[in-house]
């Protein structure tokens, strides 16, 4: 077991800068997902810390050690590839044989750690076939299974359920879950998927154009985030931002002019808005926390007609046209009964509201967001 | 017409055409498709029977007419005296010599110098790979005089002296220098299909380098060595040109230059050159059967899920 530390890391190939100065702490027996999209720089962070990129500068450190000269077998990790990478020309045992005997390990250790990481995820049947003779979701049991036998201090994962179908992922998903709650092993987790880095992850580092753009548990930074690109990267359907200038009512509250409808700001925003009366302002919500007003009061409804209902089962996401032209998402309990060109009102809950700089993206009320959600 | 139906009937039963369960244009199409094949495959052997036919005839029913296309009274004599009255296992033994040291610094230099190109991205690859295989777009016989000239008078490196020509050396030399741009660019293509992951998991598996090259990636090359191989092999085999501008007696000359022997000023030797030829087809004919099951697809199916 060991802790991971990334200090000012910067990877550079050619004119492209992959991985732009991060520094991330990777707590001991912690489960931390790098998540954003495509060309963010976490795949990159995933192979400097395996050693299979070397880093152009800065640190890594994997327990007290600093591992940047080392090569990736000295590391003490395991990788499972995002395609496994299993050996096709050698069986299951071997491969999961074979960073043990090239590590020189004695022989009864060899074959009671493959026994025990067999048992523990279920293919003691399959020791003795070839990966081609395997379904996707074994390769992949193969694949961990070999990150498994050789007890490393850090596991680390690169998109390992990206290529399952979706019923499979889900079951694999939790089956991870239950492995590290076994194991405890340190692991650092790449994918693009929001809803895998939310549920597998205690700690949660999503990442842009080669930056960390905010660390934290995962509630946390869903409910919490720092900037406009965390707001809409996490969630599904993304987080709706709306823009207006910021001033006041008759009453000298904080309102966000929002065209041809208005917001009011919740009084507790005050302190931290004041100092933008008169510029531009978003406003962020979530479509879950947008729900329609059908009890007829009239205090901070914003008009809207319905373009879009998708029916999904759990929930009824409705696209609708703001009167003031913006377009916006919400999540509706499903026995909604609106249709198309609807004419409705909606409420936003004003507990869940963050306002962004438009100019920079950051969040101008994290503060305030946070404290309020931890005293809640 | 009913015969014609039947006829027709019992062909295509005889295919294995299932005429209940396939739509009559699919039957059709198959039916063209066997007739071509057959058609390609009489093509390319008729000239092999008529070799072998001619090599098991007496010496002097060779130009009978009408041409008889099959054995009327075999005989291996032809076989028998070739062995007896030229020095034929001396020439066989040239040609296996030569082919399959040609083909293994071939397959050697090829695999490791296809894995480099594949793996490492070093400046100027592009451009020295195509000069590598671009070489090899010169017609072998713009270079006949080169290589004459070098065999005969080599340049002197580290005490070697004396001429390479008239030995095997030379045509080892000569045919590697036809057959490696072509294996480097064979296996470059099939490391180049390899997955990079595996080596990588090599690499996190404890292995450096070579190593990985050596235990993983290797064994999974098995099919792109055998088609170089393969190719290597029937290339040196049955290479004529050179072998006799740069060879001259039994001590280097090799089976295609023997068989030639039998060609002379206003006499060809037709029985015994049947029977040369027969014998100078054969293991090339063996060498590709047996390499030719490693050229399998798949050998590579279940590394990754793509």
């Amino acid at each position: 077991m060991a802790h991971v530390e990334l200090n000012e890391l910067v990877k550079e190939f050619d004119d492209v800068t992959a991985v732009d100065g991060i520094s991330l702490d990777i707590p001991d027996e912690s489960f931390t997902v790098l998540v954003g999209p495509s060309g963010c720089g976490k795949t990159t962070t995933l192979r400097l810390i395996a050693g299979l990129e070397r880093a152009t500068d800065g640190e890594i450190r994997i327990g007290d050690e600093v591992v940047n000269d080392q090569r990736a077998y000295e590391r003490d990790i395991a990788m499972v590839f995002q395609n496994y990478a299993l050996y096709p020309h050698k069986t299951v045992r071997e491969n999961m044989r074979f960073g043990l005997e090239q590590h020189d390990t004695a022989e009864d250790i060899i074959q009671d750690r493959v026994a025990e990481a067999a048992e523990l995820l279920q293919i003691e049947e399959l020791l003795e076939r070839r990966p081609a003779e395997l379904s996707g979701g074994q390769q992949q049991r193969v694949a961990l299974g070999r990150a498994i036998v050789r007890d490393p201090a850090v596991f680390l994962m690169d998109e390992p359920l990206s290529n399952l179908d979706a019923k499979l992922r889900v079951q694999m998903r939790a089956e991870l879950n239950k492995l590290h709650d076994e194991l405890s092993t340190t692991t650092v987790y790449v994918t693009h998927d929001q809803v895998e880095a939310m549920t597998l992850a205690d700690q949660i580092a999503v990442m842009d154009n080669g930056q960390i753009q905010q660390v934290g548990a995962p509630t946390h930074v869903y409910s919490n985030p720092q900037n406009m690109f965390v707001a809409g990267f996490l969630g599904s359907p993304s987080m709706n931002f709306l823009e207006g200038t910021l001033g006041r009512d008759s009453d000298g509250k904080l309102q966000l002019d929002l065209g041809t409808d208005t917001h009011d700001v919740p009084a507790e925003f005050a302190d931290e808005l004041e100092g933008y009366i008169g510029e531009r302002v978003v406003l962020g919500i979530r479509p879950e926390n947008i729900s329609l007003n059908q009890d007829g009061i009239a205090a901070n409804v914003h008009p809207a007609t319905v373009q879009v209902v998708e029916p999904q089962g759990e929930k009824t996401v409705l696209e609708l046209d703001l009167d003031t032209d913006q377009t916006i998402k919400a999540a509706v309990d499903p026995d909604t009964t609106v249709e198309m060109d609807d004419s409705v009102n909606l409420r936003f809950d004003r507990d869940s509201l963050q306002y962004f700089d438009p100019q920079t993206g950051e969040s101008l009320t994290y503060e305030t967001a946070s404290e309020q959600k931890v005293t809640a | 017409m009913s015969t014609n139906q039947s006829t027709l009937g019992q062909l295509i039963a005889a295919l294995g055409l299932d005429t209940d369960n396939e739509w009559p244009h699919v039957v059709r199409e198959r039916l063209v498709a066997y007739g071509l094949l057959g058609l390609y495959v009489f093509v390319i052997w008729f000239p092999i029977y008529f070799i072998f036919i001619t090599s098991i005839k007496p010496s002097g029913a060779v130009l009978d007419i009408p041409i008889s296309f099959l054995p009327t009274q075999p005989t291996v004599s032809n076989y028998v005296e070739i062995f007896q009255n030229r020095p034929f296992e001396l020439y066989t033994l040239n040609s296996l010599i030569v082919a399959s040291t040609t083909t293994l610094i071939c397959v050697t230099l090829g695999t490791v110098t296809g894995y480099s190109f594949s793996r490492y991205d070093f400046v100027g690859n592009k451009a020295l790979l195509l000069s590598i295989v671009g070489a090899r777009m010169i017609p072998p016989i713009a270079l006949i005089v080169p290589f004459f000239t070098i065999m005969s008078n080599p340049p002197l490196i580290g005490g070697l002296t004396g001429s390479l020509y008239d030995t095997r050396i030379a045509l080892i030399l000569t045919y590697t220098f036809f057959n490696l741009p072509f294996a480097v660019w064979i296996m470059k293509n099939y490391f180049d299909g390899v997955p990079e992951s595996l080596d990588e998991q090599a690499r996190i598996d404890g292995c450096s380098r070579w190593e990985g090259f050596v235990k993983i990636i290797l064994p999974m090359a098995k099919p792109g060595i055998a088609a170089t191989a393969i190719l290597a092999f029937i290339f040196s085999w049955n290479e004529f040109v050179f072998a006799l501008v740069l060879t001259s007696s039994e001590q280097a000359q090799t089976l295609p230059i023997a068989v030639s022997l039998f060609v002379a000023d206003d006499f060809v030797d037709w029985a015994h050159l049947a029977a040369g030829g027969m014998i100078a087809a054969l293991p090339g004919i063996l060498f590709g059967l047996f390499f030719q099951q490693y050229i399998v697809s798949g050998l590579t199916q279940g590394a990754v899920k793509e």
